[in-house]
């Protein structure tokens, strides 16, 4: 900005005017090009070939099939299917849209809950911020694994803590199998990402202006009010970006924890919580079916944009504000 | 200036970026040659470049003697071939057992030198299918029985001559059902050799069953027998359940299903070629399956146990009965302070049984591994030569104990080291009736449908607290078929 | 505060020591809350930590919170039995080889993305942008089969080498980084770089003694993003054969008979995590910092 001209100069003119700044983004837009859009291309390209395990050598010389795939899961959205390779496949995506909602609003509501309470006064605030960021170093992988131990619905830590120690319930919960497993996903994924959202809520906290609160309080504003009013409002850029990442790592998330929570290594987590990616995964590396994984990524990523379609029009206006400032 | 100043900037970051080229080119081995360099601790083994990087710690403690004479060995034989082979963690300690087969291997081949890899089995397969498509790996590979149809066909195999299947003591010296999974249906030859059987009966507790007042010859003898008998030792030991078996989180879940459904006279094939496991006979066998679940008859949370934890279940004495393999009786003889059981009511109480007949017969699963070689191996008949030895009698009763499977020849079953083990002689017994998947390329594709199906299926019972009818089974296993139909072209 | 004289005065203070009363009860309430909470965040760790002295029966049994007695050579067990120093080296080398990179690239794109509106700078956000939004199952197998293809033809070994994996670490994380520094560059107000720039540097002079140092924060929060992503990632290294942890803790849990062991995939993990919680607490202020500054803009 402090670098353009007055003037509006020709493009050559103002292309060399920039040159430092081309050579700057250079490399970066080399690794886009080959690690992101030329394979992204070929991985849309491949969604219309009959590429597996004994066709993978041709590569994308493989039989074409067009449209097939996507006219598959188009017709067994309509009609269902009777082949557990599509039908598994829808049954993912509700499960994916479900883990999304769940894992952005527990995060959300228990991040602001938690930043709240540590953008207080008081002595022992900076050991807190430390400790709230804990789960954050820990691998999904490794979180996977911990969460394993702690579903066991005999001597797993949960129940324990549920059972033994506080009696809430009587019968210990099964996690591991059956309808809960997508919860106990979710509750891991939860753990792990709430630190960072509480981290950024908290950060945005701290740069809003005391007096505004003064003023508030002055008028009579209950902390209900002022929260309502000032903290909420100011928070809305934060949480936009909060909302997209979540929804990002919902959709395209959950392989990690799901690998080593469920079965050591297995990766199916059941009807009742397998996620896209791990079944796009299985479909690719375990069948050897590549073409029809890419199809479905790229209907993953279709998904994806819908979502993000949804999300610029909520968030819209205070993505504006934030432009501005 | 600016010149100067840029030119410097680069300069750092050509610096910058040579150093991690450089530190990136330092593990760029596959083998992980940093890791020999950089294992200080391991010092024993440091010395020859040329040292697995894999095996040597464990090897190192547990025989230190063993692993001194082999690396002195090469070093005065400069013109050693090296041989990389890799393996999968088999047993309880995987790299002290292939080591010191390794070992005796190079004391008796001076000349030839095996580099080790151990690979998980969650990773096995991606990294040998990149070897074949690559055209660099090892030279010898351990394979699941289920995968050599897959990397046979395509072509990354390197055949079997009938010269060499003489020499190794000819097709008959090989468990049957062992033999059949070198195969590839279509193609003549075998492309890769049995390493060891994996052969899956009941473990159970003689003690429990003798204070029932039952014979382990009638308490499992066909369905009805046996469930009696987990209903009676229910009843007399409240703390006791009658059986364990692991639901969807684990990788047998169409191993523990194929045992009922071939009991009941089903298949899951049908001339290899179409599926068959949604039959009404099947059905009936994975119901069979699913009531022991629905009537109580196993620990209650055994659904959501991998096959570790339902050994683990066992040997804490918490079910009389568990659908498991050999390798309980190397648990039962290894001393508590190793992690094994021995001294413990269930380490001497430990008896094995066939599975109970169906109405279709009495057969149980063998699966285990074979020993491939790649085509790209440079030294095929080195190669050779280390199949042979692992294949042979001394070897096979070695390894295959430490390691806690059966032999895969019968010369080695016959052994009476086995074969008069009153443990391992019930196994010998069933791996004469023993099943396995079928050879063909589309085998893990298959395997990959039925477990998602059966594993769902566990999630429906789980959910429905174990109520399940044939109609919920025959459903999922309807769209197994579907799937696996369309897999195989149908 | 209590020791006002007059009677008036009394009564005030007394409404306001109430106040304050109230006031003081509910932070402590909120105390306890929050004390709550982090102890529910920080259990499972804990569990995790305790669970790596356990035997192995006694994890898969699940029996009692505390092990009956310590097993502090499960580490050692733990390091020997899968050659863990080989995967725990190639992580250091790939995590650390890729931070480096991306963070000087990230900063120098970052850099140029906030300060100059160039021609083609709209384009080159919305695709990074893009970038974050394309599946990598999506492109998992045409980057396994260019990277199979540069080593069967060129005989560069892109494939199941701690190189390969910094190549493509960096192309990851690269644009991710970017976005994240050009928020950091866009609060350092531009003053600073034009007085130097009338007294005689250069624009880059100007970003790499001016802007670079004042950027620390930001760096140092891009760093530990990119360290612990890159330390995270499962799903590419496996596919392309690079020996890194999550790959290799996976030798601990498998088939039947191959025994899991979790109390060695417990330990495993504590050496897992401590390198990045070590890493974390030492930049832990300048880290927060940063973010603050990031959250801002």
């Amino acid at each position: 900005m402090a670098a353009s001209p007055h003037s509006k100069p020709s493009l050559w003119r103002r292309m060399k005017q920039h040159s430092l700044a081309y050579k700057f983004i250079a490399p970066t837009v080399v690794a886009m090009f080959l690690i992101h859009f030329i394979p992204m291309v070929q991985g849309l390209y491949l969604s219309l070939l009959d590429v597996r395990l004994t066709t993978l050598t041709l590569y994308l010389k493989a039989p074409f099939v067009g449209f097939k795939y996507y006219r598959e899961v188009i017709l067994a959205l309509l009609f269902g299917s009777d082949s557990s390779r599509i039908s598994g496949m829808l049954n993912a995506t509700g499960n994916t849209i479900e883990y999304t909602f769940w894992t952005n609003v527990a995060t959300l509501t228990l991040g602001m809950i938690l930043a709240l309470l540590l953008n207080r006064k008081f002595r022992w605030r900076g050991i807190a911020r430390t400790l709230v960021l804990l789960p954050w170093v820990v691998p999904t992988f490794v979180t996977g694994t911990i969460f394993n131990f702690i579903w066991l619905q005999q001597g797993g830590l949960a129940n324990r803590i549920l059972v033994d120690w506080l009696g809430i319930i009587d019968q210990p919960i099964t996690w591991l199998i059956g309808p809960n497993s997508l919860y106990a996903l979710v509750i891991a994924t939860v753990w792990r990402g709430l630190p960072f959202a509480t981290i950024m809520m908290l950060a945005s906290m701290q740069v809003i202006p005391l007096d505004l609160y003064e003023a508030a309080e002055l008028d009579g504003a209950n902390g209900l009010q002022r929260f309502r009013y000032i903290t909420l409002p100011l928070l809305k850029p934060i949480l936009a970006t909060l909302v997209l990442f979540g929804v990002i790592n919902g959709l395209y998330g959950g392989y990690n924890i799901a690998v080593q929570m469920f079965g050591g290594g297995t990766a199916f987590a059941g009807e009742y919580a397998d996620l896209l990616v791990p079944a796009i995964t299985r479909q690719t590396w375990e069948r050897h079916l590549y073409g029809f994984g890419a199809a479905s990524s790229v209907l993953l990523m279709i998904l994806l944009l819908v979502f993000v379609g949804i999300w610029y029009r909520v968030f819209r206006s205070s993505l504006r504000t934030e432009g501005g400032s | 200036m600016l010149r100067s100043m840029q030119r410097s900037f680069r300069g750092s970051l050509a610096l910058l970026l040579c150093l991690t080229l450089l530190l990136s080119a330092c593990g760029a081995n596959e083998t992980g040659s940093t890791a020999t360099s950089a294992t200080g601790g391991n010092a024993a083994q440091a010395e020859p470049t040329k040292a697995p990087a894999n095996t040597e710690a464990p090897a190192a403690t547990a025989a230190p003697a063993a692993t001194e004479a082999p690396t002195e060995a090469p070093d005065s034989n400069t013109a050693a071939v090296t041989l990389k082979l890799w393996h999968m963690p088999n047993g309880a300690a995987p790299a002290e057992a292939m080591q010191k087969e390794i070992d005796a291997f190079e004391a008796a081949n001076p000349g030839i030198k095996v580099e080790p890899e151990m690979l998980d089995w969650g990773a096995a397969f991606q990294r040998i299918q990149t070897a074949v498509q690559g055209g660099e790996g090892p030279c010898v590979v351990q394979l699941g029985t289920t995968w050599n149809p897959t990397f046979a066909a395509m072509g990354g195999l390197r055949p079997f001559s009938d010269a060499e299947i003489t020499e190794l003591g000819g097709s008959d010296s090989f468990v049957d059902a062992s033999w059949e999974t070198t195969q590839l249906i279509g193609q003549p030859g075998a492309f890769s050799i049995p390493w060891f059987a994996d052969v899956r009966a009941l473990a159970y507790r003689a003690d429990l069953l003798e204070q029932a007042g039952l014979k382990p010859e009638e308490a499992f003898k066909d369905w009805d027998s046996f469930e009696q008998t987990l209903k009676t030792i229910q009843e007399q030991n409240p703390d006791v359940a009658g059986i364990a078996f692991p639901g969807r989180n684990d990788w047998n879940v169409w191993q523990n299903s194929s045992m009922w459904i071939w009991n009941a006279g089903g298949e899951l094939l049908s001339n290899d070629s179409e599926a068959a496991f949604n039959s009404d006979k099947a059905i009936a066998g994975v119901t069979e399956f699913a009531k022991l679940y629905g009537e109580k008859m196993t620990i209650t949370n055994t659904l959501e146990l991998n096959s570790s934890q339902v050994d683990a279940a066992f040997g804490d004495g918490r079910t009389f009965s568990i659908i498991t393999g050999p390798w309980l009786i190397s648990n039962a003889r290894t001393p508590e302070a190793d992690g094994g059981w021995a001294n413990r009511t269930v380490a001497d109480n430990l008896a094995y049984a066939q599975f109970p007949a169906g109405p279709g017969g009495q057969y149980t699963f063998v699966g285990g591994s074979n020993l491939a070689i790649l085509k790209s191996c440079p030294n095929p008949e080195e190669a050779f030569k280390l199949v042979k030895f692992l294949t042979a009698n001394e070897s096979q009763l070695r390894y295959t104990q430490n390691i806690g499977m059966l032999p895969a020849t019968k010369t080695a079953q016959s052994d009476p080291q086995i074969a008069s083990d009153p443990l391992y002689s019930v196994f010998i017994a069933a791996a004469a009736n023993g099943k396995t998947s079928a050879s063909i390329a589309e085998w893990g594709q298959i395997e990959s449908v039925l477990n998602e199906q059966l594993g769902s299926l566990w999630d429906d019972v789980a959910g429905t607290d174990g109520v399940i009818t044939s109609d919920k089974v025959k459903e999922r296993l309807d769209k197994a078929a579907t799937t696996v139909d369309e897999l195989l072209g149908n | 505060m209590g020791i006002s004289v007059t009677e008036r005065t009394t009564a005030k203070s007394l409404r306001v020591d109430q106040h304050r009363l109230r006031r003081f009860l509910v932070s402590r309430a909120y105390d306890l809350l929050l004390l709550l909470i982090i102890a529910l965040l920080l259990l499972p760790i804990i569990f995790l930590i305790i669970g790596s002295f356990k035997t192995r029966q006694e994890f898969t049994v699940g029996s009692a919170f505390w092990p009956q007695s310590w097993h502090f050579e499960n580490y050692s067990v733990m390091w020997q039995r899968v050659n863990f120093s080989k995967y725990f080296l190639n992580s250091i080398i790939i995590c650390s080889a890729t931070t480096l990179v991306v963070t000087i690239l990230a900063s120098m794109s970052g850099y140029a993305l906030a300060r100059f509106r160039f021609p083609g700078a709209g384009a080159f956000s919305l695709g990074i942008l893009g970038t974050q939004l394309i599946p990598g199952t999506l492109f998992l197998i045409p980057l396994y089969m260019t990277f199979l293809w540069i080593k069967n033809t060129l005989h560069i070994p892109l494939i199941g080498t701690n190189f390969g994996a910094t190549v493509l670490y960096v192309g990851f994380f690269l644009p991710i980084s970017l976005w994240i520094q050009r928020s950091f560059f866009a609060t350092i107000p531009v003053d600073l770089e034009e007085q130097a720039m009338v007294d005689g540097a250069t624009r880059f002079q100007a970003f790499w003694y001016i802007v670079m140092p004042l950027a620390g924060p930001g760096v140092i929060s891009t760093a530990i993003f990119v360290f612990l992503t890159a330390w995270d990632e499962l799903l590419f290294a496996w596919v392309l054969n690079v020996q890194t942890i999550p790959v290799g803790i996976r030798q601990f849990t498998g088939v039947a008979g191959s025994e899991q062991r979790y109390e060695l995939l417990s330990a495993a993990s504590v050496v897992i995590i401590l390198p990045v919680a070590l890493m974390f607490f030492l930049l832990q202020k300048r880290f927060i910092a940063g973010l603050t500054a990031g959250a801002v803009k």
